[in-house]
C-alpha cells in the first residue's frame, strides 16, 4: 500500500478527498466527497491560440459532490441547516492521516434534489470572486525621470491589495515600508521615497521582491516629517524620531552591503552599514566603522533578511522642538537574522555629540560592492510578523515602464493579468495559495526542471498534432510608446498640459458641496504629485487675475446654466482635487455663496480644467515586424502587447521571443493522461523522455485536470513543448573539453546539429 | 362446512427455525435472525481502475476498502422470522449486522489488525508491527464471552490495554517474556452491550477480537458487526390458509454502509 503522494505503487490506494464547505455564517464540517474534479489552467490572454506559448491568466474551476441529507439540507430549512449561496471550500486529499492540500476555492452554484442523497458544488478560484475595484495602481513616479519602473511593480502593488505579499505587509509599529519591488516607491506612507541613480541601475538584485542594482541612493522621508494636507494646501510638519532612549528597527533583505544613513533637519546624524553578517556604525564618513558580527541566514524562510536595532541616547532634547536639537550619543546598532535569534553584540560609536532628531533616512548601495536591498520596514517594535512567510513570488518581467497606468475601474486581479499578459508572463495562484508570477524566460523553460516523466512508464498515450496554423511566416507586434507632454502651446502661449476637462456643467446649490469621481485615461502628474499625492490641490478661478490660468487648474462659474447671469467672485467656488490612483481623482466643489452656480463660462460651455506639469499620452501604436513581406506571407500573425509595453527595446525583445517560437515548426501535446502525481501544478517545467521513440523534450505544464471517485483518480495534463534554451545547451556541453568535443563532433554534419543540438553524444 | 364467522384463536405453526448465524441490531438491541437458509452469499466489491501506459505497464488504483453485500434467503419463513428485517427496511439508520462466521474469525477492521512497521512471524504469518499507539473501539455483545489477543515480541510490561463495557472493567495483556514472537490474550463476558476499547502499544501486531472462542491462529479482520442497509426485501408466497399464518420464501440484501 502506497503512502507517498509523489511515487505511487503499481497498486495504489486512492486517498479520501475531503472538502470543508463553509457557507456564509457557518463553521462548516469536513466531509468526504463522492466525486470531485479540479482543473487549473494557464490561458493566453494576449497571444493568439495558435502560438505554442501560454502566458497570462490562470483559470481554476472544479466541482465536488458530497453526501447530504436531502430533507434537512435545503434552501428552505430552518436556519441552522439552511443551504445558503456562496461560501468557501478547502479541498484536501487524506491518506493514512496525511493530508495533501488541493487548494482553497470559492463556492459557486450548489444543487441537490429531494430524491438525491448528494449535493453538487461548483468551485471557482477565489481570486475570481468578490473583486471590487481597489485603489488600483497608485500614481507612481514617472518612469522616464527616475530609475524606471519594472512592470513587476504593478503586479506586486496590485497583489498587495489582494493580500499576497512578496515582502511583509506593514506591521502595526511601521514608520515606513519600502518593498523595492520594481519601483522606488514607499508603500507606507504613500510616497515619501524616491531614488537617485548614478551608475547602471537596474532591477532584480533580490529574488522574491526585486531590489535595485547599481549605484543608487534612495531617500526616505519619514511620514512624521512630511507634508500634511491642511486647508487644501500641503504644509510641512516635522516630528523627528530617535529623540529619546528609544529604538528603531530596520528590517530588510540585503545583498552584500547597504548603508542606512540617518538624516535630520541639520544634516546627517549617523551611518549604519548593514551586511548579511555584520552591522557597523559611524558618525561621519571620516570615521572608521565600529562593527559587530551577526550570524547570517538563521531564518530558513528569509535567508537574506536581517533586522537591525538602532539607538542613540539623547539628553537635553526638547520634544516639542521640531529640530529636537540637543546632545546625543553614543550611537549604536545590533542585528539578528531571525525573529527568535539572539541579538548580536552592539556596534557602538562611543561618545556624545550635538545633533538633531531623525526625520528621514537614505539607503546607499554601491555598484562596486554589488549591494542591493528590498523589503525594508522601519518600525518602532521588533514585530515577529516581519518574519512571516511570503505569500507571493513575483519575477521581474524584464523591461521598464514609463507610464504605469490602469483604468480605475479595473479590479486588481484583472490588472495583474493585463500586465503579465503584455509581458508574455503568467500569474497564477498555486496549489499552496502562493501567488506565482513567472516571466517569459521561465515560461520558455529557462528554469529548473521540476521532474522527469518517463513517458513509457507513466503516460497512457502521447497524442501529438502538427498544424500549419501553428506556424507564422510573418509577425507584427504592436506596442504603445509613451509621449511625454510637459508643456504645450495654447493660444500661442506656453501652458501646462490638461489632465482632465469636465465634459458637462456641474450644478452647485447655494452653500452646497459637490464631489466628482473622475476617471483619467492616462497618467498625469499634478503640481504636487509627487511627492504629495494624497494632498488636496487648490484650484483657481480662471477669471482671477492673480492666476495664470494656463498653469493651474481652473474653474469658471455663472448663476445660469446657459452662461448668462452675474459673474460670481473669484472665491465663489472652493475647488480642490485629490489624486486617488493613476486612473482616478476626486474633485470637491464647494459653493461659498448664497446663489446656485453652474461651472460654465459665459458661453454656457463647461469649464473645469485640471492641469498638471506632465501628462503621459499613449495615443499611438508602433509596430515591429518579423518575417516575410505582407504580400508574400501566407500565415501572418498579429500580436498586440497593449499599453504596458512602451519602449522599442522591450517590444523588440518580446517580438524576438515570440518569433523564435512562431517561426519554427513544432507540435502540440494536449490531454495527456498520466499516472497521478499530486505535486504537478500549472507552471511546472517537466522533462519528458521515452526511449523507444527517442523522445527527450522539456515542457511547460499549462493545464492540470484531476478528477476522482472511489478507486479512481485521473490526472490529465496539457503541455506546451519548449525549445531547448541556452541554459540547457550550456549544462549539456559544460562537461566537454576541447579535445573531447572534437571527438564527439567527428563525423557529424550541420544537419545533425540543426536537427537537435541536445541529441549529440 | 360452514365458514367460521369469528376467527379461531391463532394457531402457532411449529416452525423449525435454523440457528442461523446472523444477528441484527435494531434500536440498540440485538435480534437473532432466524430461518436464514444455508447458502447465504457474501459478495465483496472494491472500486478500482487501471491505467496502461505507452510501454504496457499497468497501474492500478483501488479504493481503501471494499464493500460487502449479504444476500440472504429465508425459506418458508414465518412472519416472526422476517419482522426484524422488515422493520430495518422501514426504519433505516442505526441497523447493524453481526455475521457469526465473522465474529468468530476476527471482529476488527482489516486495517486495524496490524501496522506498517517491521513484520514479526505470527505462527508463520508475517505481520507488520504497529509503529505507534493504536486505539480501537468496537461494539461487543452482552453475555457473549469475547476474546482479545495480539502478537508481540516484547519481553516485559503491558502491551495491550482493554476496557470492557459495563462493570467488567480493565484487562491488561502483559508480555509473556522472552524475545520470540508470542501471542497474548484475555477474555471477558460483558454484562451489557457497549464499546470495547483496545489500546495497543507500538510493537504489537496481529490484533484479534473474537466471540466465544479464540481461534488457534491469527485470522484477518472482518469488520464485524457492520452497519448495513436492508434492501430488496421480496417474498414469494408458499402457503396461505384461512385458519393459519401464511408462510413465504423471502430474499433480502444487506449492504454494508457507513464508516
Amino acid at each position: 500500500m502506497s503512502t507517498a503522494w509523489t511515487d505511487p505503487d503499481p497498486v495504489d490506494v486512492t486517498p479520501d478527498v475531503r472538502v470543508l464547505l463553509v457557507g456564509p455564517g457557518e463553521t462548516g464540517q469536513e466531509v468526504s466527497t463522492e466525486t470531485w474534479d479540479l482543473t487549473r489552467e494557464l490561458v493566453s490572454t494576449v497571444l493568439p491560440g495558435s502560438l505554442r506559448e501560454r502566458s497570462g491568466l490562470s483559470i481554476g474551476s472544479g466541482s465536488v459532490t458530497v453526501p447530504t441529507d436531502p430533507m434537512t439540507r435545503t434552501p428552505w430549512a430552518a436556519s441552522a441547516t439552511r443551504v445558503r449561496p456562496g461560501g468557501r471550500a478547502s479541498v484536501r486529499a487524506v491518506r493514512d492521516s496525511n493530508g495533501w492540500s488541493l487548494g482553497a476555492w470559492a463556492v459557486g452554484p450548489k444543487g441537490s434534489s429531494l430524491r438525491s442523497g448528494a449535493m453538487s458544488v461548483d468551485l471557482i478560484e477565489q481570486q475570481w470572486v468578490g473583486r471590487g475595484a481597489g485603489r488600483s495602481v497608485p500614481n507612481a513616479l514617472p518612469g522616464d525621470v527616475y530609475p524606471g519602473i519594472e512592470p513587476a511593480w504593478m503586479v506586486d502593488t496590485l497583489a498587495r491589495q489582494m493580500g499576497w505579499w512578496t515582502t511583509p505587509p506593514p506591521v502595526q509599529s511601521c514608520i515606513m515600508s519600502v518593498p523595492m519591488n520594481g519601483a522606488a516607491e514607499s508603500e507606507t506612507p504613500r510616497a515619501g521615497a524616491f531614488a537617485l541613480t548614478f551608475n547602471e541601475p537596474g532591477w532584480g538584485g533580490v529574488r522574491g521582491a526585486l531590489g535595485m542594482t547599481g549605484e543608487v541612493t534612495t531617500f526616505l522621508d519619514f511620514p512624521a516629517a512630511r507634508y500634511q494636507p491642511a486647508q487644501g494646501q500641503p504644509l510641512p510638519i516635522v516630528d523627528p524620531i530617535l529623540t529619546a532612549a528609544s529604538s528603531i528597527f530596520v528590517t530588510l533583505d540585503v545583498v552584500n552591503e547597504v548603508v542606512f544613513v540617518l538624516s535630520g533637519p541639520s544634516g546627517i546624524q549617523g551611518y549604519v552599514r548593514i551586511r548579511p553578517a555584520q552591522v557597523a556604525v559611524r558618525l561621519a564618513e571620516s570615521e572608521t566603522w565600529q562593527t559587530a558580527t551577526v550570524t547570517p541566514g538563521q531564518s530558513p524562510l528569509h535567508p537574506r533578511r536581517i533586522q537591525v536595532e538602532i539607538q542613540r541616547n539623547a539628553s537635553g532634547v526638547d520634544p516639542d522642538d521640531p529640530n529636537a536639537a540637543g546632545t546625543y550619543g553614543p550611537l549604536r546598532a545590533r542585528g539578528r537574522t531571525s525573529a527568535t535569534a539572539a541579538w548580536s553584540s552592539w556596534a557602538t560609536r562611543s561618545g556624545t555629540y550635538s545633533g538633531t532628531g531623525v526625520t528621514g533616512a537614505a539607503m546607499q548601495q554601491e555598484a562596486a560592492t554589488g549591494g542591493s536591498w528590498c523589503g525594508l520596514q522601519i518600525t518602532t517594535q521588533a514585530d515577529p510578523a516581519l518574519w512571516n512567510a511570503n505569500s507571493a513570488d513575483i519575477d521581474p518581467l524584464g523591461g521598464l515602464l514609463i507610464s504605469a497606468y490602469l483604468p480605475a475601474t479595473a479590479d486588481p486581479w484583472t490588472g495583474i493579468q493585463d500586465v503579465v499578459g503584455s509581458w508574455l508572463a503568467a500569474a497564477w495562484i498555486d496549489r499552496g495559495g502562493i501567488l506565482r508570477c513567472r516571466n517569459r524566460t521561465y515560461l520558455s523553460g529557462a528554469a529548473p526542471i521540476a521532474r522527469t516523466i518517463d513517458v513509457g512508464q507513466r503516460v497512457e498515450d502521447l497524442p501529438w498534432r502538427v498544424d500549419p496554423a501553428d506556424l507564422a511566416d510573418r509577425m507584427v507586434c504592436e506596442y504603445s510608446p509613451v509621449d511625454v507632454v510637459q508643456e504645450v502651446v495654447e493660444d500661442e502661449q506656453r501652458a501646462y498640459p490638461i489632465l482632465w476637462e469636465s465634459p458637462e456643467a456641474v450644478e452647485v446649490g447655494p452653500g452646497a458641496t459637490v464631489e466628482l469621481q473622475i476617471d483619467l485615461d492616462r497618467v498625469g502628474y499634478d503640481f504636487y504629485t509627487p511627492p504629495v499625492p494624497i494632498a488636496e490641490m487648490g484650484w483657481g478661478s480662471a477669471e482671477d487675475p492673480a492666476y495664470s490660468p494656463r498653469f493651474v487648474s481652473t474653474w469658471m462659474a455663472r448663476s445660469a446654466r446657459d452662461g448668462s447671469g452675474a459673474i460670481p467672485s473669484t472665491t465663489a467656488l472652493r475647488v480642490t482635487a485629490q489624486r486617488l490612483s493613476a486612473g482616478r481623482a476626486r474633485i470637491r466643489i464647494q459653493n461659498t455663496t448664497g446663489t446656485r452656480l453652474y461651472t460654465v463660462n459665459d458661453e454656457g460651455q463647461p469649464h473645469l480644467v485640471m492641469r498638471g506639469y506632465m501628462r503621459l499620452d499613449q495615443e499611438n501604436t508602433a509596430t515591429i515586424e518579423r518575417g516575410l513581406d505582407p504580400a508574400a506571407a501566407l500565415n501572418p500573425m498579429t500580436v498586440n502587447f497593449g499599453i504596458h509595453v512602451q519602449r522599442r527595446s522591450d517590444a523588440e525583445a518580446l517580438t524576438d521571443h515570440l518569433w523564435n517560437r512562431a517561426a519554427q515548426p513544432g507540435y502540440r501535446v494536449e490531454s495527456v493522461r498520466v499516472v497521478p502525481d499530486w505535486r504537478t501544478d500549472i507552471g511546472d517545467i517537466v522533462r519528458l523522455t521515452h526511449e523507444r521513440s527517442d523522445l527527450d523534450v522539456k515542457a511547460l505544464v499549462v493545464k492540470v485536470a484531476m478528477a476522482g471517485q472511489a478507486g479512481q483518480i485521473t490526472q490529465v495534463l496539457d503541455l506546451v513543448m519548449l525549445p531547448w534554451t541556452l541554459t540547457d545547451t550550456d549544462s549539456r556541453w559544460s562537461t566537454y573539453t576541447v579535445g573531447s568535443l572534437d571527438a564527439a563532433l567527428a563525423g557529424l554534419t550541420v544537419a545533425d546539429v540543426d536537427d537537435d543540438p541536445m541529441r549529440l553524444p | 362446512m360452514p365458514f367460521p364467522v369469528t376467527p379461531s384463536p391463532v394457531v402457532r405453526e411449529p416452525v423449525a427455525a435454523t440457528q442461523a448465524p446472523f444477528w441484527l441490531r435494531l434500536f440498540g438491541q440485538w435480534v437473532h435472525l432466524q430461518g436464514v437458509a444455508p447458502g447465504a452469499e457474501v459478495e465483496k466489491a472494491r472500486a478500482s481502475s487501471e491505467l496502461e501506459t505507452v510501454d504496457g505497464i499497468t497501474w492500478r488504483q483501488q479504493a481503501p476498502r471494499s464493500r460487502r453485500t449479504w444476500s440472504l434467503d429465508l425459506e418458508w419463513a414465518p412472519p416472526e422470522a422476517i419482522r426484524a428485517l422488515e422493520v430495518a427496511d422501514q426504519t433505516p439508520g442505526d441497523v447493524w449486522l453481526l455475521d457469526r462466521r465473522e465474529s468468530v474469525t476476527n471482529m476488527l477492521a482489516p486495517g486495524d489488525c496490524y501496522g506498517a512497521g517491521a513484520p514479526l512471524l505470527a505462527d508463520g504469518m508475517p505481520l507488520p508491527r504497529l509503529t505507534s499507539l493504536r486505539t480501537i473501539t468496537l461494539p461487543v455483545r452482552a453475555g457473549v464471552e469475547t476474546f482479545v489477543s495480539a502478537w508481540t515480541t516484547a519481553g516485559t510490561g503491558n502491551v495491550i490495554g482493554v476496557q470492557w463495557p459495563g462493570d467488567v472493567g480493565y484487562s491488561y495483556l502483559t508480555a509473556p517474556g522472552g524475545t520470540v514472537a508470542q501471542r497474548v490474550w484475555t477474555s471477558a463476558t460483558p454484562i451489557a452491550d457497549g464499546a470495547l476499547s483496545i489500546a495497543a502499544l507500538a510493537g504489537s501486531t496481529g490484533l484479534q477480537v473474537t466471540e466465544e472462542w479464540l481461534p488457534e491462529s491469527w485470522l484477518p479482520g472482518r469488520r464485524c458487526p457492520t452497519r448495513v442497509a436492508v434492501t430488496g426485501l421480496s417474498s414469494t408466497g408458499r402457503r396461505m390458509s384461512a385458519r393459519s399464518q401464511g408462510l413465504s420464501d423471502y430474499s433480502v440484501t444487506l449492504a454494508e454502509v457507513g464508516a
